[in-house]
């Protein structure tokens, strides 16, 4: 049988279909992997065995009978726990949801049943999806599988190193500020994080809804073509998902000559003191490389760039004080014992959240207060808008721009955990493309097999992931990847 | 600036320990003294960007979906339940 190192989502479909290997026999294989390997790395939170077999199996059985297969039929994935299936636990990393059970699908998953994938299990997080480390888990601290003794980046750390460590041919999580990404560059994996409004949100629980979008960790940027298509659409039961949009075949077969046509901008500002060298060389490195594929690559500014961390952790936390008010344990969660109503919040709320949110929601209260509201959150909207405008300018040059993903490698479990802003400033090189609303891919730069991953990120102009995958499947072929 | 870390907490509806409230003040200090940036930006003009972006409002006829699959599951999830109804403390004394 094929080696699971091996395996991607089209390997995958290809080894089904010329009856190389069984859904059954793969799926079966991953669990005995993962009883071994997940004892070192902590990546997952739940494993959903019984289930996934069972599907696998059905899958089998379709195939012997000469049934047309789904898209992604029996394609094993991970789940970041923050996403709801149906009769699993959705802790989203926190105490104050650890005996909750999802009472429906989310959209995304709704669309990956349909599509014919299985799902192994859900993945560790920060809680909240608050982190860039994976460390503010309230239940363990996952391990990059490329070195145990540092972090898998985060949020979705659990996610990528599923995937990096072969427990899961491909994987789902969400960013709001990076939290696709940065994991995905840690672990030396290809993470995507969509156009706000692509994807449907309903059933993720919301960290920041003007930031929040959900995507793929994958092995290939191939792959993550393949599961982006399809869990992007219109749903009306998420506000902003954007009606009038579809994504075609161009999404999965790029051409040399289209991507020819386009122009890399690559941004000054991103290249920022104190950036670790070897990332910078990295991120260099793949710049020369699309120009071997003879792709036009011109220098640009995007002046507003310094301010974008500060706007982030003010929007950021407003939106967060918000959104986590539901979590008071009225309607579900765990209740403590209370004197009264406003007891009862005081005690769930201080007992169930960790020091992150705790600390996230305080601020958030802060800037939206009376007093407070316009020097903080209405100046942090307008600082916002002008980085909006520095890309919006910039697309006027460039189809896309090409930047480091994170300023270090992964960085040492417990290196930066006493200090939240120097943890913060992990994402200075992502979040900007959240605030703008724009797609991002983490892409792992290619010649560093032994060494810790480095990745690079490319932006595209909303609606444009065609642009950044399709480079991004060009320049990992030129890494020897299929 | 000052800033009372135990009022905002309360604002928030979340119970303290003193070794937190020492250090979120603190952290949240930190925090607060390195966005004051911002105030060097000239903003004046700028129209605030309140979304993820500028999408259109999206409307629906406001009417009770009766055939959606999902309705009154969260029932089961509930902590404290009487007759089918949520139960909670009371809310005055």
């Amino acid at each position: 049988m094929i080696h699971l190192h091996d395996l991607t989502v089209k390997r995958f479909r290809e080894g089904l279909e010329n009856k190389e290997f069984s859904a059954y026999e793969i799926v079966k294989a991953l669990f005995d992997y993962i009883g071994l390997r997940d004892k070192e790395i902590d990546a997952y939170l739940t494993l959903n065995r019984d289930d996934a077999l069972e599907r696998a199996a059905k899958i089998d059985v379709a195939i012997a009978e000469g049934r047309d297969l789904p898209p992604l039929a029996g394609v094993p994935l991970a789940i970041k726990d923050n996403m709801l299936i149906e009769g699993l636990p959705a802790t989203a990393g926190s105490k104050i949801l650890e005996h909750y059970i999802s009472a429906y699908d989310a959209t995304v998953i709704k669309k990956l049943k349909a599509a014919g994938a299985i799902f192994l299990g859900k993945t560790n997080l920060d809680e909240f999806a608050m982190g860039s480390s994976t460390e503010n888990s309230a239940f363990k601290v996952t391990k990059n599988p490329h070195d145990l003794t540092r972090v898998p980046g985060g949020s979705s750390g659990g996610s990528a190193a599923a995937v990096a460590s072969h427990m899961a041919v491909a994987a789902l999580g969400s960013d709001t500020g990076g939290s696709i990404r940065e994991p995905a560059a840690f672990c030396g994996v290809v993470g995507l994080k969509p156009t706000y409004g692509a994807v449907s949100r309903y059933g993720l629980i919301a960290m920041a809804s003007s930031l929040d979008q959900i995507g793929p960790f994958t092995k290939t940027v191939e792959d993550a073509a393949v599961i982006f298509k399809q869990i992007a659409g219109y749903d009306p039961n998420d506000a902003t998902s954007a009606p009038d949009i579809t994504y075609g075949d161009n999404l999965l077969n790029p051409s040399l000559e289209g991507i020819r046509e386009l122009t890399i901008g690559v941004p000054e500002e991103y290249f920022v003191p104190g950036m670790d060298e070897e990332v910078a060389n990295a991120v260099q490195s793949a710049v020369k490389e699309f120009e071997s594929l003879k792709v036009r690559v011109k220098k640009i500014s995007l002046p507003h760039t310094k301010h974008a961390l500060s706007v982030y952790y003010i929007i950021m936390p407003a939106e967060v004080s918000t959104n986590l008010s539901r979590f008071d344990g009225i309607r579900y969660g765990d209740r403590a014992k209370a004197e009264n109503l406003l007891d009862l919040y005081y005690r769930d709320r201080g007992l169930g959240f960790g020091s992150e949110p705790k600390r996230r929601i305080i601020l958030g209260t802060f800037v939206l207060s009376a007093g407070y509201y316009d020097a903080y959150y209405a100046k942090a909207q307008k600082v916002r808008a002008l980085i909006k405008k520095d890309f919006d300018e910039a697309f006027k040059e460039v189809d896309v721009i090409l930047t480091p993903v994170a300023p270090t490698p992964a960085f040492k479990i417990g290196e930066k955990t006493d200090d939240p802003l120097q943890m913060y400033l992990s994402d200075i090189c992502t979040i900007t493309v959240n605030l703008a609303g724009l797609p991002g891919i983490s892409i792992p730069v290619n010649g560093r097999e032994g060494k810790l991953p480095i990745g690079f990120q490319l932006i595209g102009k909303p609606w444009h992931e065609a642009d950044i995958l399709g480079l991004g499947m060009f320049y990992e072929r030129l890494g020897g990847k299929r | 600036m000052e800033f009372d870390v135990e009022y905002f907490a309360r604002l928030a509806r979340i119970k303290l320990t003193d070794a937190e409230k020492r250090k979120f003040e603190k952290e949240l200090k930190d925090i607060l003294g390195y966005v004051e940036e911002l105030k060097e930006v000239d903003t004046k003009d700028v129209a605030p960007m309140t979304g993820g972006t500028n999408l259109r409002s999206v409307f629906r006829e406001d009417a009770l979906d009766v055939k959606r699959e999902d309705n009154g599951r969260g029932r089961s999830r509930f902590p404290e339940e009487k007759d089918g109804f949520l139960k909670v403390p009371k809310v005055f004394e």
